[in-house]
């Protein structure tokens, strides 16, 4: 997904990897691979604020600059010469690719599995090569967002506004100086902020940016960012978006066609961060942060016939505050540790006249404390081994009757390897999981212990060619989520978790062709999944449907990208990008079911996206698409749940603007250029034509 | 989060598949047999899963089923979660929970009279649960609380009356409207009374105390029973009948009596049919018994089972009894897969043919009642 031009940063936040670490000897891998980072360097400036161009251009600095170096230039994050497959969307990226939010970016990448709720206040889950949306991870600035209730993040909650960028690891990165946590999942999304100031410069950055869209959409966003150009810096972002998101639909009803409005589906949302650092030393460096969302929304549920009306609120509030410290212990040793509390509140209420007293207003608080700390070994020139110890309380309690006030206590250690020798890169890791569980349901509580190891061997065949073949396994489990355990009647306690294995073999491919394709990229891998004891709803009598491990599912798939740069003139050049997914999700739990070797619900055969840009001196057009083939709303595939494919087509013109000592980035995009009407979840339209204008001065 | 919501809901509305009962018009009966009128099913399809249910209609002489009648003949849905319904004089009425709406329908060519909307109008109550007609009236429970009437002759509510939360399956009997109020939405705290409405003047006229859960009044004409549901826990769904009799304070009020464990109940030719499937993990087991008032003894009732009963009716024209089921998805039963109806014999118990639906399910059956 990352070309070569792109800069490509930190999955982890600024948090050194343990390729940054590697790094340090940077100057070696430099001569050898001078090609690749020389651009990538170069292209990596405006990326980094104005200061940053100040940074690299001054003679004097040196040291300094390899310390950003190590930070921002990781070997490892391009996903070529990964053993197992990563993509990465960077801020750049998302500029020149046209990607206009989140789920879009989302869809931009392969094997990704959007379910996506319509419009902007509408909850947006990925599930990557089948596997479901719990089995997705969310790492947000190194730490891994964690929703003990249902088990899965909403990404509709991050704009792009404030992203450095987004990295889809699918199994487990070759990165291996990371929590335990990061690999308990089978895949992880790590979403990385514009957090830190430029530490070369005592000048303040100040960023604005408005961005007004329609069916009443308007966001204001702004980032403030100081340091006193030593060793010490903090920044301040904050946004809030308004959106009315009442978008026409159409709603057919045998022959006729009415044409309606999304109504009930405003929202209201607030975020803001403050993030400080602290580089006592230059090995060193300690973090904090301090988060706070709330989002105040309307819920229109599925579309209804001859009902529009809904009463449905959601209010969301998360807070939480971390603060990371890295340093180095001599030449052999590093060590990077962390701390977080995480406080996150929903309130669902339904004014509706079914309910006793005529409202339902639930409520629900989840805490988590978390601690993790890992340890980084080099032995060996090519040799690194890292140990990772994690510890994570949650906690659940709601003012529903009869709740049981659960809480779990996660334990995980993680031991990894990883070697580098000449074209060989492999890496190993075992995971040992104790989890225990406890609640008013389950007194004496309950606990389970699992050993997931995972592994991945990336070789460069041949000296002279950046062309890789790769293979990676991991079997990874599922912890059940509090839901699924405890919610009355649906819940069940006697659960176990769910394991998932991934097999996947690969190759990628990168070559400068000519001086009109001065670099192109491709990857191609195929993968193996399946998944065990899968958690899933059955009808438990008549009345109500329960949790039980029945389920059993094999995904077989194929994934495919491509990274073009074409130059057609000195200042004229084309940018392509594509994916394709090829995805069979098949459950096998028992031939005698109805959806035995169907496609699982929502899983679409194929799916893909494209982008196309003309990068010139004037305004730089990108016209971008994404779709997928038809799927159906329930795994046994009845005629009657098919979904229709869809292909959704945007433009996109944007042109930064010089003024004086500012830059002012202009932006705008028409989505849906040909007013597609398509659903992703069966009686959830999403949105038709639509823009968005977006002005951001960066002072 | 949603997801979260969506499974509560989800949860409610598992809850609403039983709630609309074997026979919703709980009129008195009295066996006619012979005269063989269509039957009438409806398909609540699953809404959550974009399943679209629909108006079937049995034909007892031909033996034969035509699926979505109302939407072949009026070319658009009858709405989402179709809930209850009665065939009154030359007219059916159907009440969608989902879709908030009453469909009046021509019974000879299932074209809609008219649509009322319940949504845009919701002082008389929203989301229709279940239906009995009377003297050129048809009553329905509200789930928000209360019992609407609409005269159909205007089509038109012309009157409700709060009755209390979540009222669920109501019975016309010795002239007055039985109305369990389940404050099914209400959980764990479910409802423990019950009222009796006036239908003249349209008002409640008494509240008596009853089991955990009230969800169906059946009146066999002389004999009045109560469908208690429980707490689907450690109280188990059940069957009571109840009689006027007096409280601690010698007050006249009505007393139940337990019959059985039950989850489905109907009026059967006098008796109760009476089928038990409890909440145990695993496969169902059902039990299928019958009862006598008149005797007080409860019988075995040997059947060809369904493979698991979603509803029963008994035809008192035609004197043939019905039970719709869900179709096994392995060894659970499919909310997602059409599910079809058993056509039993006047005695009940030889299966005469199996009627197969095209949607998801089949919760509610009823005939014409002139």
């Amino acid at each position: 997904m990352n070309r070569g031009g792109i800069p490509r940063q930190s999955r982890y936040g600024e948090s050194p990897t343990i390729d940054d670490i590697l790094n340090a000897q940077f100057s070696t891998r430099m001569r050898k691979r001078k090609e690749l980072f020389l651009p990538m360097i170069l292209v990596a400036v405006p990326a980094l604020n104005s200061g940053a161009a100040t940074l690299f251009s001054s003679p004097d600095t040196t040291a300094t600059t390899l310390d950003e170096l190590e930070v921002k230039g990781t070997r490892g994050q391009s996903g070529l010469e990964s053993t197992a497959p990563t993509h990465t969307i960077d801020a750049a990226q998302i500029k020149t690719s046209g990607i206009t939010d989140i789920s879009d970016a989302m869809r931009r990448m392969p094997g990704v599995n959007l379910r996506d709720y319509g419009g902007s206040g509408g909850m947006k889950t990925v599930s990557v090569r089948g596997l479901g949306a719990q089995h997705t991870g969310v790492i947000y600035d190194g730490a891994m967002l964690g929703d003990i209730q249902g088990g899965q993040i909403d990404l509709s909650r991050y704009s792009l506004e404030n992203l450095s960028s987004l990295s889809l690891s699918i199994g487990d990165a070759d990165d291996i100086y990371i929590p335990a946590r990061a690999v308990s999942t089978a895949s992880t999304l790590s979403v990385s902020t514009l957090q830190n100031p430029d530490m070369m410069s005592s000048r303040p950055s100040l960023t604005a940016g408005v961005r007004a869209a329609s069916f009443g959409t308007v966001n204001p966003s702004l980032r403030f960012a100081a340091s006193n150009g030593h060793d010490l810096g903090m920044s301040l972002t904050g946004e809030y978006t308004h959106a009315k998101n009442n978008y026409p639909i159409i709603i057919r009803n045998g022959s006729a066609t009415t044409h309606e409005k999304r109504d009930n589906s405003q929202i209201n949302l607030g975020h803001a961060e403050i993030n400080g650092i602290w580089k006592p030393t230059a090995g060193s460096r300690l973090q904090a942060k301090a988060y706070w969302f709330d989002n105040s929304r309307h819920l229109p549920g599925p579309v209804t016939y001859y009902n529009s009306v809904s009463h449905e609120r959601l209010r969301e509030r998360n807070m939480f505050g971390q603060l990371s410290y890295s340093m180095k212990l001599g030449q052999m040793f590093s060590l990077k540790a962390l701390a977080k509390y995480d406080h996150a509140f929903t309130r669902y209420r339904d004014t509706d006249g079914r309910y006793p007293g005529g409202e339902l207003d639930q409520k629900y608080t989840r805490q988590e404390e978390y601690v993790t700390a890992t340890l980084l070994c080099r032995p060996l020139g090519g040799l690194s081994l890292t140990y990772s110890a994690d510890f994570w309380h949650n906690s659940l309690h709601s003012n529903l009757r009869g709740e049981n006030r659960p809480f779990r206590n996660s334990f995980l250690q993680a031991l990894s390897a990883r070697w580098q020798w000449q074209r060989l890169t492999a890496t190993a890791r075992g995971l040992l999981s104790i989890i225990h569980d406890k609640s008013a349901t389950v007194p004496d509580g309950k606990t389970e212990k699992r050993i997931s190891p995972s592994a991945g061997i990336s070789v460069r065949p041949l000296e002279n060619a950046d062309w890789h073949l790769r293979v990676s396994y991991k079997d990874i489990m599922r912890m059940p989520t509090f839901n699924e355990l405890y919610f009355d009647h649906y819940g069940s306690v006697n659960l176990n978790p769910e394991t998932a294995s991934q097999l996947n073999v690969g190759t990628t491919f990168s070559r400068a062709i000519s001086s009109w394709l001065p670099q192109i990229e491709l990857t191609l891998d195929g993968y193996l999944n399946h998944v065990r004891n899968k958690i899933v709803a059955m009808p438990y009598n008549m009345f109500m449907m329960t949790m039980t491990n029945l389920g059993r599912v094999r995904i077989a798939g194929l994934d495919a990208t491509i990274n073009a740069e074409f130059l057609l003139a000195e200042t004229h050049s084309l940018l392509l990008s594509g994916n394709y997914s090829y995805q069979r999700a098949a459950p096998r739990t028992d031939p005698a079911m109805a959806d035995w070797m169907k496609q699982v619900a929502y899983t679409p055969l194929n799916s893909g996206a494209w982008s196309l840009t003309w990068q010139n001196p004037w305004v730089n057009i990108v016209a971008h698409g994404s779709g997928c083939s038809a799927r159906y709303s329930i795994s046994s595939n009845i005629p009657s749940t098919r979904i229709g494919g869809y292909m959704e087509t945007g433009i996109t013109a944007y042109r930064d603007f010089r003024l004086r000592a500012c830059t002012l980035e202009a932006r705008a995009d028409l989505l849906n250029v040909f007013d597609k009407r398509y659903e992703i979840i069966a009686r959830y339209p999403m949105p038709g034509r639509s823009w968005s204008v977006s002005l951001t001065l960066k002072m | 989060m949603r997801k979260y919501l969506y499974l509560s809901i989800a949860a409610l509305c598992a809850a609403s598949l039983a709630s609309c009962s074997s026979d919703d018009n709980n009129e008195p009966e009295v066996p006619v047999t012979g005269q063989k009128s269509p039957v009438y099913v409806l398909n609540q399809g699953n809404f959550y899963n974009a399943i679209e249910g629909g108006l079937s209609v049995i034909d007892l002489e031909e033996k034969t089923i035509s699926n979505n009648v109302f939407k072949s003949a009026n070319n658009r849905s009858l709405g989402d979660t179709p809930q209850c319904g009665v065939a009154y004089g030359s007219k059916i009425y159907v009440g969608t929970s989902q879709s908030n709406t009453i469909e009046i329908i021509d019974r000879a060519s299932y074209l809609s009279y008219k649509q009322i909307r319940l949504s845009e109008n919701p002082q008389n109550g929203t989301s229709p649960y279940s239906m009995v007609a009377d003297k050129g009236y048809v009553y329905i429970s509200m789930y928000d609380g209360y019992l609407a009437r609409l005269d159909t002759l205007t089509m038109t509510i012309d009157k409700s009356v709060a009755v209390g939360a979540n009222p669920d399956q109501i019975a016309l009997h010795n002239g007055k409207i039985f109305v369990p109020v389940s404050e099914g939405m209400n959980w764990p705290d479910y409802g423990r009374t019950a009222c009796i409405v006036d239908p003249k003047s349209m008002t409640v006229e008494k509240k008596f105390n009853v089991g955990l859960n009230p969800t169906q009044f059946i009146s066999t004409g002389s004999n009045l029973f109560l469908l208690c549901k429980g707490n689907y826990a450690d109280v188990p769904s059940t069957l009571y009948e109840i009689t006027e009799g007096t409280d601690d304070n010698n007050n006249q009020t009505y007393v139940s009596s337990t019959i059985c464990n039950a989850t489905l109940a109907a009026a059967f030719n006098g008796s109760v049919a009476i089928i038990d499937e409890p909440f145990v993990e695993g496969a169902p087991q059902a039990t299928y018994r019958t009862y006598d008032p008149e005797t007080k003894a409860l019988s075995d009732w040997n059947i060809e089972q369904p493979d698991y009963a979603n509803a029963i009716y008994f035809d008192s024209m035609s004197g043939n009894l019905f039970i719709a089921s869900y179709v096994m998805n392995g060894m659970y039963p499919s909310y997602d897969l059409p599910g079809y109806v058993n056509v039993y014999d006047t005695t009940g118990e030889n299966l005469l043919f199996k009627a197969d639906l095209e949607a998801a399910g089949p919760a509610c059956m009823f005939s014409h009642k002139k």
